[in-house]
């Protein structure tokens, strides 16, 4: 491999580790530009050479930050990629043979190094898809909110508030925003709501039962969707969904293609990430911090039970569903 | 090379590998503290990982002793052929300190612009970039003369993570954070009070105090730094030395900030005490994203659950064993039945027996410890055997390869290496063990078993405004007629040029800490003092004048009804030796009564213990007795009418 490369993936699996780069989109977008890189750069030129560079690529940065599921799933999409441009060539080949009489002998060489081309073309498609998904997941937006309608979300997620801002310019509604303690991006998400001109009201977490009754339908965003259905989403959602659960009030889950995982939550607790608990409990407060141990786990797991609809880049689906986007969009190790 | 622009700057570090101290001792004999596990990661992991989380883009780590050992370690980590940073490895066989560290790095030009200097034993999650950009702009823009950015977190004075026997006060202009003072504020000896020379204030508005920082001495230091140890060759330490040297020095003209974090995780592993906060504040989590199954090291393979349990592969448990929480365990450990652990890290390849109790220990690589062991606050070094039913009590150190047991108890406190054969041997405190200037109670603070708190007034005086604290002039010798002469010459110093009773309570507060004397002590010395300054001859208007000048005074030292039972006592006393003042006795406690020193309850309830008292002292009750009637039908009405003795 070239050192350029090298150096590249070094310096990404640092800031993963380091968690200089967070959030499933951004971490989206820099696997796949960095995979685009290593299969542009690469010499090899057959299925099996190029999958499997990319599979140890993309051990070495799942290894750095297990979390982040998105690194995952890209590389699983970009196997994905090379089998199905792999499939073509053959067809095309296949179809070259048949025809064989006809056409002069073609190169064969100049086809391989098509392949390798055309993989890295395909793989800057994806990249387009990528930055078109919080476009293509809002126009759907008018489908699903109505007028005169009360929805509930908790935290900052940007795909929720592109797709309510959208939402907003054809329909008027109001948003009730939980503040999200202890990191508060509640606060950060009712202000860029409100500086968009939506009706929004924040509330502390604990009254998220007491004003559900009045909610027409919640919207969350995803950290990862994994592949029962199930939503792994900032700390908090879990609650909302019980409250929703309780008022049968839908939960629509709004998450580009890239969040959905192939992996399975045997535990609730296996997609979680404690960080620090300085947000908790100051550090300052020494005496406390000796005695009392303290936990800020960043996730919620919510169920494919509570979760009513996916709103994905490319459709809406019911969890159920979840399989066989995943089926369709990956592939998944056959051992 | 041409000479790069502000952007282009490539931002360096220096590590100092070494710790010119042996308080890890006998755990160091053979290795460099830098290379100490921390959670099974070598300490230098955590220190070069923070730097490079920082952007920094070059290292180097000077290393003395063992320095062999460093260079072998980075050679075969991930830092060799890193690019981002570059490590580079100095070394130099005669080193002695700090200072003599950065010589070195002057000496060899190593240096192109603003560095940060750390010592190769801290632990951080900051990301300094911003506050070096801070550090340079301030250069640029404000003050040119800012040679050094000193990044402190704050913490609470009790804070596990305060390294014992190390504190010090900082104290800052209040708007700038520029540091105009420091100083160290061991415990031993006791001192009590920071002193401020009154020049060094200028012009500022506003200054902070304080004494509850954690200073892991993480510093931004422009290239004058090494250069100013250069020229100042007798300079040893950064903080006592270089730090003092500068605030003190005008010739100089240097000036130095601090950068006060908030939130972020930072502190130094100077001692085992620290060792072992460190530890807990990483497996809390503190330091995250620093934490075990981040796997700094590429052969790491930890995973985490709750509650703060972190196990590699290949750990295997009985299915009996308990782990309770904190408690990071490495490859292929193995725990027997009924085992407990809390509150430990338990390096690779171990092998615990049954019924072994672990709590707040670190027992580093390949230990085995066989059935029925008891393990308490300790660190056990690699390749310790401990052999059945041994009791290790808390505050040991065990050095490698030692062999231990069957059935003894290591005493509190031992520090334990082996000969040869392994066969355990202790080591005897010398005095002198370590840095001459350090006083050995210090030291001993720093010992992993060590429990230690303030007491918590030394805090609040420091803290109180301290912009007159000429107090320097207190002795030291510990004589009871000492402090009286002393504090009765602090009084009068306040009654001669009109002190504001807050300052002249602060004088007598700094004075009982340096002494050593207590509140009882003070009111004794107080109140005759504040007596005598009624002149008998014009009462009532001298007596209302003094008490309504000072009576308030003895607020700052009576706290509860107990005080003020007690200051009735002086006062009792007082008047059987002059017995002119006896008569006054009704005026004098109304004055104090209404300035709120005395509670109506003290007042009766003192009057009732004079009840059956002999000759002068029933003399002083019936004095009294005028008032407390009045008190105690007071009690019933509205007591609307307390002011109209006043003027």
């Amino acid at each position: 491999m070239l050192k350029e490369i090298n150096y590249q993936i070094d310096s990404l699996v640092a800031k993963l580790r380091r968690r200089q780069i967070v959030g499933s989109y951004n971490v989206a977008i820099a696997t796949s530009r960095l995979l685009r890189n290593v299969v542009a750069a690469s010499r090899c030129n057959d299925v099996e050479q190029l999958s499997a560079l990319v599979k140890e690529v993309g051990s070495r940065l799942e290894g750095a930050q297990p979390i982040e599921l998105a690194v995952g799933n890209m590389v699983k999409r970009v196997l994905h990629l090379i089998k199905e441009e792999h499939n073509v060539e053959t067809e095309a080949s296949d179809a070259a043979e048949t025809a064989e009489t006809t056409s002069e002998s073609d190169d064969f060489g100049e086809r391989r190094r098509n392949f390798v081309a055309d993989v890295k073309q395909s793989i800057e498609e994806m990249i387009d898809e990528l930055e078109n998904t919080s476009t293509n997941i809002s126009n759907q937006a008018w489908e699903h909110i109505h007028s005169k309608e009360i929805i509930l979300t908790v935290g900052r997620s940007k795909t929720v508030e592109h797709f309510l801002k959208v939402a907003a310019q054809v329909r008027e509604f109001q948003v009730i925003v939980a503040e999200t303690a202890p990191s508060y991006q509640g606060h950060e998400m009712a202000l860029a709501l409100s500086s968009a001109g939506i009706d929004t009201t924040v509330i502390t977490d604990t009254a998220i039962f007491a004003v559900m009754s009045r909610v027409n339908k919640v919207i969350l965003g995803a950290h990862a969707v994994t592949a029962n259905g199930g939503v792994v989403a900032v700390c908090g959602s879990q609650l909302v969904a019980a409250a929703a659960k309780e008022y049968s009030t839908p939960i629509v889950v709004c998450t580009g293609l890239h969040k959905l995982s192939p992996s399975y939550p045997y535990d609730t607790d296996i997609f979680n990430l404690c960080i620090n608990p300085d947000a908790v409990y100051s550090f300052e407060a020494g005496d406390i911090i000796d005695s009392v141990d303290i936990v800020n786990p960043h996730f919620d797991y919510v169920g494919p039970e509570d979760v009513s609809l996916f709103i994905t880049n490319v459709g809406t689906h019911p969890p159920s569903f979840v399989q066989r986007l995943i089926y369709d969009t990956y592939i998944v190790d056959e051992e | 090379m041409a000479p790069r622009s502000e952007q282009e700057e490539v931002l360096q570090a220096v590590v100092i590998a070494d710790s010119f101290n042996e308080r890890f001792k006998p755990l160091t004999a053979n290795r460099p503290r830098c290379l100490l596990p921390l959670l099974n990661v070598p300490l230098i992991e955590y220190t070069l990982e923070f730097l490079a989380t920082s952007g920094v883009e070059e290292v180097f780590v000077v290393c003395c002793a063992h320095s062999e050992a460093i260079k072998d370690y980075i050679k075969k980590s991930r830092w060799q052929n890193s690019i981002l940073p570059r490590v580079k490895i100095v070394v130099s066989q005669e080193l002695l300190s700090v200072g003599d560290a950065l010589r070195e790095i002057d000496s060899k030009q190593l240096l192109q612009s603003d560095f940060v200097l750390v010592s190769g034993d801290v632990v951080s999650n900051v990301d300094l970039s911003s506050t070096i950009q801070e550090h340079r702009r301030r250069r640029k823009e404000t003050d040119k003369d800012a040679i050094m950015t000193m990044v402190l977190r704050q913490a609470s004075v009790n804070h596990r993570s305060r390294a014992r026997g190390e504190e010090s006060v900082f104290m800052l202009d209040g708007s700038t954070n520029e540091c105009i003072h420091w100083e160290s504020m061991t415990p031993f000896p006791p001192k009590g009070f920071a002193s401020l020379d009154t020049e060094r204030i200028g012009n500022r508005k506003e200054i902070a105090v304080f004494n509850d920082l954690i200073d892991c001495q993480i510093d931004i230091c422009s290239v004058d730094v090494p250069a100013l140890f250069t020229e100042n060759f007798d300079w040893q330490e950064l903080r006592r030395d270089f730090l003092k040297g500068v605030l003190e020095s005008e010739l100089l003209g240097k000036t130095i900030y601090c950068h006060l974090l908030k939130s972020h995780y930072a502190a130094r592993v100077a001692t085992p005490h620290m060792y072992d906060a460190v530890s807990k504040d990483v497996l809390a989590r503190w330091s995250y994203p620093m934490v075990p199954e981040s796997n700094m090291l590429v052969d790491h393979t930890y995973k985490y659950s709750r509650p703060h349990i972190y196990k590699e592969n290949g750990v295997k448990l009985a299915i009996t064993a308990d782990l309770e929480e904190n408690v990071a365990i490495g490859k292929d450990t193995i725990v027997g039945d009924n085992s407990r652990i809390l509150n430990s890290v338990i390096g690779r390849n171990c092998r615990i027996g049954a019924r072994v109790v672990i709590q707040d220990a670190y027992i580093w690589d390949g230990t085995i410890i066989e059935d029925d062991c008891i393990i308490s606050k300790c660190i056990i070094d690699c390749n310790v055997h401990i052999k059945a039913k041994v009791k290790v009590e808390s505050g040991s150190l065990i050095a490698q390869k030692v062999v231990i047991g069957p059935d003894i108890t290591i005493a509190r406190n031992s520090k334990i290496y082996g000969d040869e054969d392994g066969r355990p041997l202790q080591i005897e405190e010398s005095e002198d063990s370590d840095d001459e200037e350090v006083d050995a109670r210090n030291v001993a603070l720093g010992f992993i078993g060590e429990e230690w708190t303030f007491d918590s007034d030394v805090e609040c005086d420091v803290n109180s405004e301290s912009d007159e604290s000429d107090a320097s002039d207190a002795g030291e010798t510990e004589d009871e007629n000492d402090w009286k002469r002393e504090a009765e010459a602090t009084l009068e110093r306040a009654f001669n040029e009109g002190h504001s009773i807050d300052i002249a309570a602060l004088e007598l507060n700094t004075l009982k800490m340096a002494m050593n004397i207590s509140f009882h002590d003070l009111r004794k010395i107080s109140i005759p003092s504040i007596l005598k300054l009624i002149d008998l001859s014009k009462i009532p208007q001298s007596l209302d004048q003094v008490l309504k000048r000072w009576g308030k005074l003895l607020l700052k030292f009576s706290h509860n009804e107990e005080d003020q039972i007690d200051c009735l006592r002086i006062l009792e006393d007082f008047c059987v030796i002059h017995e002119n003042y006896v008569k006054f006795v009704s005026r004098i406690l109304h004055g104090l009564y209404d300035l709120d020193v005395l509670s109506e309850d003290a007042i009766i309830k003192w009057h009732q213990s004079l009840k059956s008292a002999p000759e002068p002292k029933s003399k002083i009750r019936e004095a009294a007795q005028a008032l407390v009637q009045w008190l105690q039908e007071a009690e019933e009405e509205d007591d609307d009418e307390d002011d109209e003795d006043e003027d």
